[in-house]
Formats: C-alpha cells, sequence, structure tokens
C-alpha cells in the first residue's frame, strides 16, 4: 500500500482542491474525483511525471442528470487508477487527451458514439461503433429512450436506407 | 445429375463470415473442418475469399453495422451460391433480436439454405448441417436459375462506402 499512498499523496498536492476525493478500495486500485476543468492537467502529470504510461480504456456512465466519464489508468506496476468526473448532458463537452496520449483516439470516439460526450479539439469524432446511417444526436447508452423508442428511432430506419 | 452439380457437390467450398457473433460458432466451425471432426473428407474447404466459395457460412446476429458487408459477400460470390446459418444467433437473432443494434437472423437479410441450431451447435451437428446441404445440391431445385437470387441482387445496390 506504501506506493499507492506515495501516488495519492504527489496526487493531491498537484491538484489541491481540483481534486474532489480519492479512495485506495484495496491494494493496486486507485479510484479519484477531479473537477472537469483540469483533466489535461491531471493526465499530463499522471501520465508523464507519475508513470500511469497506459490508458486501458475510458468509459461512461448515465447518472440520470449527468454523464459520469471514467479514465482507467495503468502504472507501470500494475496500479489501476480510475479518473472521474461528471459532466452535464446539456453541455457534454470535455477537452480531448489525444495530443497527451495518442492511443486515447479511439477510446473517446466510442464514447462520444454511445454517449454523446463532445471531445473538443478531438481529431475527428466520425461513428466508429455505430453504423454510417446513425441519425445524429441520439446516443443508445443513454437512459432518456426506453428499448422500444430507440429501436423505432434507429434500426428501423437505419434498415431501411441501408438497403 | 449434370456433371457440374455431381462436381459442386463433391466440392462444395465455404467462405465463413461472423456478422458480430461472440466467436463460439466460429471455434466449433473451425473444429469440424480441422482433423479430429474432418469436414475437408467431404472435400468441404475454407476459402479465403467469397469468389472461389459455394456456400457462405454465416454465424451471428446480422447487426446494422455488417449488413451491407454481409449483402457485399454474398454478392461477390458466384453463382450458383449457397448459405448456411450456423448457430442460434444466426439463426434468429437469438437473445440479440430486439437489441437497438441487431437487424436479426441471416434469413432478414436473404433466403437461408440450412439452418445449424445450437449455442453453439456441436461440430456433429454442423457436419450434418452441410451434409444435408450437399444432398439439396445434390437433389434440389438449380439455384443458380432460381428467380430469387437474381432479384435479390437488385434489391441490394452496390454501396461506395463499404
Amino acid at each position: 500500500m506504501e506506493k499507492e499512498k506515495e501516488i495519492v499523496k504527489r496526487l493531491k498536492s498537484f491538484l489541491g482542491e481540483n481534486l474532489v476525493k480519492v479512495t485506495i478500495p484495496r491494494e493496486r486500485r486507485i479510484f479519484s474525483y477531479i473537477r472537469k476543468e483540469v483533466l489535461r492537467e491531471a493526465v499530463n502529470y499522471l501520465v508523464n511525471v507519475l508513470r500511469f504510461k497506459h490508458i486501458s480504456t475510458i468509459t461512461g456512465v448515465d447518472l440520470g442528470g449527468e454523464i459520469e466519464v471514467i479514465y482507467h489508468l495503468a502504472y507501470e506496476g500494475s496500479i489501476l487508477l480510475s479518473l472521474r468526473f461528471t459532466v452535464s448532458k446539456e453541455k457534454p463537452n470535455v477537452p480531448t487527451i489525444t495530443d497527451i496520449v495518442s492511443g486515447a483516439v479511439l477510446y473517446e470516439r466510442e464514447v462520444h458514439d454511445f454517449l454523446g460526450v463532445k471531445f473538443d479539439g478531438h481529431p475527428d469524432l466520425s461513428p466508429l461503433m455505430l453504423p454510417e446511417e446513425w441519425p445524429q444526436g441520439v446516443y443508445p447508452l443513454r437512459k432518456e429512450h426506453k428499448l422500444e423508442e430507440l429501436k423505432e428511432m434507429t434500426s428501423k430506419k437505419v434498415g431501411e436506407k441501408m438497403l | 445429375m449434370n456433371l457440374f452439380r455431381w462436381a459442386r457437390t463433391k466440392s462444395p467450398w465455404i467462405i465463413h463470415f461472423n456478422t458480430g457473433g461472440c466467436n463460439g460458432c466460429d471455434i466449433e466451425l473451425v473444429a469440424a473442418l480441422t482433423p479430429r471432426f474432418d469436414l475437408e473428407r467431404f472435400g468441404i474447404i475454407l476459402k479465403g475469399s467469397p469468389r472461389h466459395a459455394d456456400i457462405l457460412a454465416v454465424t451471428g446476429p446480422v447487426t446494422l453495422q455488417v449488413k451491407n458487408r454481409l449483402v457485399r459477400i454474398y454478392e461477390q460470390m458466384p453463382e450458383p451460391k449457397h448459405v448456411i446459418a450456423i448457430g442460434t444467433c444466426a439463426i434468429s437473432g437469438a437473445p440479440f433480436n430486439e437489441c437497438y443494434n441487431v437487424h436479426g437472423g441471416i434469413d432478414t437479410v436473404f433466403k437461408v439454405d440450412a439452418y445449424v441450431p445450437g449455442c453453439p451447435p456441436r461440430p456433429e451437428a454442423i457436419i450434418d448441417g452441410m451434409i444435408k446441404l450437399t444432398q439439396e445440391i445434390k437433389e434440389g431445385e438449380e439455384h443458380g436459375k432460381r428467380e430469387r437470387n437474381s432479384k435479390e441482387t437488385e434489391e441490394f445496390p452496390r454501396r461506395e462506402s463499404c
């Protein structure tokens, strides 16, 4: 646990009050909640100073009124750190980290596809997983629509267009 | 039975395409083809190109994303061509049938000649399905001259993007 505590200490001193909450639920696992504004600095610090060289994936969760975006970073000593923050559904803009970690390009596109989080500065946010004919502004993993409505809106329309 | 039909019955080459399945059926199909179950003793050989294949072996439910690609592969196959749906997903979409991103089973896209149920089907079941399909090739009506094929090709116009 020494290493985890050391990482948390350094992250705290770097981010200050922008680090809302941080926990170590068990060995080799760190959860950290940050403010959206410091995302780029935090990722830059974690990747280039604290040696979290690998970004496993980026995921999103619909919490109802807002969307939580989670960056899963892996330390070279197999510690996993989740960097979490929320954005509102009305204005889901998040700065991109593709210039810091180029491997994040596909993950950001995936989150954009499914939850409609806009990554400002991303080179290309065209659909990655969804078909090309998918209607704009419909995000399948948001919980606003029931499955039937979603199917009504998309698959039939897409199915017709595609043939 | 004319010579061409006899030749097709003795060496139906297959092209395998996964339209969005979990890979379980693919592994069973590979097991059926390789020496332990040895589907190749019937002259059935897995080919890499649809242009060389007589049978399209499809596994998995047809997703919206893959549908055009599936049609394109089907179009590239020379007539007469046959389709075999391997696994429950390929037959009806199974658990994924009502999903927002799934179109349905293979027969929602074009006509299927043989169905092999199972999740995943045993290699023996796949062999059985293949043999029944070759029987169909041997004794059934001449597929290449069926009206449905030419009609279907008209309904699926070529697309630039895929």
